[in-house]
C-alpha cells in the first residue's frame, strides 16, 4: 500500500498545479537563452524557443490538470443526470434515445470528436473546450451509472420506498445516489486521468490554438530536438507521466482504504 | 433467415452512420467559423466564397448539402478535398494499403496471442509458469500507458538510439515497422489480455473445468473449450478495441512516417481540409459500427 504521507503529497502537488493552471499566464520566451542545458541557474534548462522550462512545464501541466478536472466534474454531472433518466425510464423512449446518442458518440470517441471541434474552432479557451469535451465523454460513464442504478432500483428498500409514495427525485437523492457514490468516485478519477491523456493527445496532434503552450504540443515539438536538446523531450515526457501518475495516485487517498 | 439478419444489420449500421455524419456535418458545416476554416482567406470576399463553395459542391442550403453528400456517397463519389480540389477517393486508394499493411499484423497478434497467454497465465502452481509470469508482468502492464505516449517513447527509442545505428542495413526498415506495430498493439493487447484473465478466473470459480473433466474430457479438450468460451465472452470488447487500434494508428503513422490513413487525417486537420476529415472519420466510424454490430449479433 502506498504510504499516506506520499499520497497527501500527491494531492498537494496536484492542487498546486491546478491552481497554477488557473492563475498563471504563459511564460515569455528569451530567444538569446534558447537551448540552454539544465544548470544551477536554470534548473531544467531552457527550451529551443528560449522559455525557462520550469515555469513553462508548470504552466502547461497546470492548465491541462485544471482543464481535465473541470471536464471531469462536468462529465460526472451530465452522466449522472442522463444515467438517472435512462434508468428511471428503462426500455422507454428516453432510454432508447440516450442509448442511440451514446452509441453514436462511442463510435467516434472523445479524441476524434475533440479533434473535429478544434479543427473548426481552434481558438477555444480551456473552459469551453472542457465543457464541449464533457458533452462528448459522458456515454461510457452514463452506461455504468444506468446499470448500477437499475440494480439499486430493484432492491427491496427501493421498492418499499416507491410503494410508500416516495417521489423519483427523492428516491434518487436519498437511496440511489448514496448507494452508487463509491462507484461514482472511481469513475470520476478514471475520467479525470482519461481527460489528461486525451487533452495531451489532442494538442500533440496539433489541434487547437498554437499560441498557448500545452503539454501535448511541447512533447510534439520536443521530438524535433531529440538530438540537439534531449532534456526538452525527457522533461516533457517525465512531466506528463508524473501528472498521470499523480492523478491515478490520488484516488486511493480520497476514497479511503475501506472503499477501494 | 440469414439474408434477413444481414439486411437488418446493414440497415442498422447505415442508420448509425447517418447519425454520425449528421453530427460531423453539424460540426464541420454549421458552426459559425466553419466556412472560414473550410475556405480560409477566400471567405473574406463574399463573391469569391460563393464561387469557391459552388465549385467544391458545398453551396446551397444545409439540408441540400447533407442530402447531396449522401447521394454522391451512395454512388461511390466521396467528394473533393478542400485543399487542392482533388477527388478524395483517389487519395484514399494509396493510403489505405499502408494502413492495412500495418493493421494486418496488429489484428493477427490480437487474435493469436492474448487469449492463449491468459489461459496459460491462470494455470496455478507450476514453478516454470510462475517464473514466466514474473518476467511477463512488466511488459503486459506497460500496455496501460496511454497509447500516444507509447508511440512517442518507441519513436524516441527509434529516432534517438536505433536509426543511426541501423541506418543503411536491411534491419532498419524491419525495426521501424516492428516498433510501429508494437505501438499500435500495446494497449489493445493489454486490455484484451486482462479481460481474458478475468474471464478465465471467473470460469474457473464456477467449476466448469471440474464438470468437463468429470465428463471425460482430456486436459487439452478442456483448455480448448475454455478458450472458446473466453472468445465468446470477450466479443463485447471488439468495438472498443477497434477504436483503440484506430486511434493508435493515427499516432503511429504520424510519428513513424507511414503515409497511411492516420497520417492523412492529421494532415487534413492541420490544413483544415474538413471534407477529407469528414470522409476519413466516417470510414473509421463505419469500421467501429460494423464491429459493434457483429458483437451485438453474437452476444
Amino acid at each position: 500500500m502506498t504510504p499516506r504521507p506520499l499520497l497527501y503529497a500527491c494531492v498537494g502537488i496536484l492542487f498546486v498545479l491546478v491552481m497554477g493552471g488557473v492563475l498563471m499566464h504563459p511564460p515569455s520566451a528569451d530567444a538569446i537563452r534558447a537551448s540552454e542545458p539544465p544548470s544551477l541557474e536554470v534548473w531544467l534548462g531552457t527550451s529551443p524557443y528560449g522559455h525557462n522550462m520550469l515555469p513553462l512545464l508548470s504552466y502547461a501541466l497546470g492548465a491541462t490538470a485544471a482543464q481535465s478536472l473541470w471536464a471531469a466534474v462536468l462529465t460526472l454531472g451530465i452522466s449522472c443526470a442522463l444515467g438517472a433518466v435512462a434508468a428511471m425510464t428503462a426500455g422507454r423512449w428516453p432510454d432508447r434515445v440516450i442509448s442511440t446518442v451514446s452509441r453514436v458518440l462511442d463510435s467516434l470517441g472523445v479524441l476524434i470528436l475533440g479533434i473535429c471541434i478544434l479543427a473548426v474552432i481552434p481558438s477555444l479557451d480551456h473552459w469551453t473546450l472542457g465543457a464541449l469535451l464533457s458533452l462528448i465523454a459522458w456515454p461510457s460513464m452514463s452506461t455504468v451509472i444506468r446499470t448500477e442504478m437499475l440494480s439499486v432500483l430493484q432492491t427491496d428498500y427501493a421498492e418499499a420506498a416507491r410503494a410508500i409514495g416516495v417521489g423519483r427525485f427523492r428516491l434518487f437523492r436519498v437511496h440511489v445516489l448514496p448507494a452508487i457514490w463509491p462507484r461514482l468516485q472511481f469513475l470520476f478519477f478514471g475520467v479525470f486521468t482519461g481527460f489528461i491523456a486525451v487533452l495531451a493527445a489532442i494538442s500533440f496532434l496539433g489541434a487547437g490554438s498554437a499560441s498557448e503552450p500545452t503539454i501535448g504540443s511541447l512533447l510534439y515539438d520536443s521530438l524535433s530536438y531529440l538530438r540537439t536538446a534531449p532534456w526538452f523531450f525527457v522533461e516533457c515526457l517525465t512531466a506528463l507521466a508524473l501528472l498521470l501518475i499523480l492523478a491515478v495516485s490520488t484516488s486511493p487517498l480520497l476514497l479511503g482504504p475501506d472503499r477501494r | 433467415m440469414l439474408l434477413r439478419r444481414f439486411t437488418s444489420g446493414v440497415a442498422r449500421v447505415a442508420f448509425f452512420l447517418l447519425l454520425v455524419d449528421l453530427l460531423l456535418f453539424a460540426i464541420f458545416d454549421l458552426l459559425p467559423d466553419a466556412a472560414v476554416r473550410q475556405l480560409g482567406i477566400m471567405a473574406i470576399d463574399h463573391q469569391l466564397l460563393e464561387a469557391t463553395r459552388e465549385r467544391l459542391g458545398v453551396d446551397g442550403p444545409a439540408y441540400e448539402r447533407f442530402a447531396t453528400f449522401w447521394w454522391h456517397l451512395m454512388q461511390g463519389n466521396l467528394g473533393r478535398s478542400l485543399q487542392g480540389g482533388y477527388p478524395i477517393s483517389d487519395v484514399l486508394v494509396g493510403h489505405t494499403t499502408v494502413t492495412v499493411a500495418l493493421l494486418v499484423p496488429v489484428v493477427t497478434i490480437l487474435l493469436v496471442i492474448p487469449i492463449p497467454l491468459a489461459s496459460f497465465w491462470i494455470r496455478p502452481g507450476e514453478v516454470a509458469v510462475n517464473k514466466a509470469k514474473r518476467l511477463l508482468v512488466l511488459p503486459v502492464y506497460l500496455g496501460l500507458i496511454p497509447q500516444f505516449l507509447v508511440a512517442v517513447i518507441l519513436f524516441a527509442i527509434w529516432s534517438g538510439l536505433l536509426a543511426d545505428y541501423l541506418s543503411g542495413t536491411s534491419l532498419a526498415a524491419t525495426t521501424r515497422w516492428t516498433l510501429a506495430v508494437l505501438s499500435v498493439v500495446s494497449m489493445p493487447f493489454t486490455l484484451l489480455f486482462l479481460a481474458a484473465v478475468e474471464t478465465f478466473q471467473s470460469a474457473n470459480r464456477q467449476r466448469f473445468t471440474t464438470t468437463y473433466r468429470m465428463l471425460g474430457m482430456s486436459r487439452f479438450q478442456v483448455r480448448c473449450r475454455l478458450m472458446r468460451n473466453g472468445w465468446l465472452a470477450l466479443r463485447p470488447l471488439a468495438a472498443r478495441l477497434t477504436l483503440t487500434c484506430a486511434t493508435g494508428i493515427i499516432f503511429t503513422e504520424l510519428l513513424f512516417g507511414f503515409n497511411g490513413l492516420g497520417r492523412l487525417l492529421v494532415n487534413a486537420l492541420r490544413a483544415s481540409d474538413l471534407n477529407l476529415m469528414r470522409v476519413l472519420i466516417l470510414i473509421m466510424s463505419l469500421v467501429v459500427l460494423t464491429t459493434s454490430e457483429f458483437e451485438r449479433r453474437h452476444t
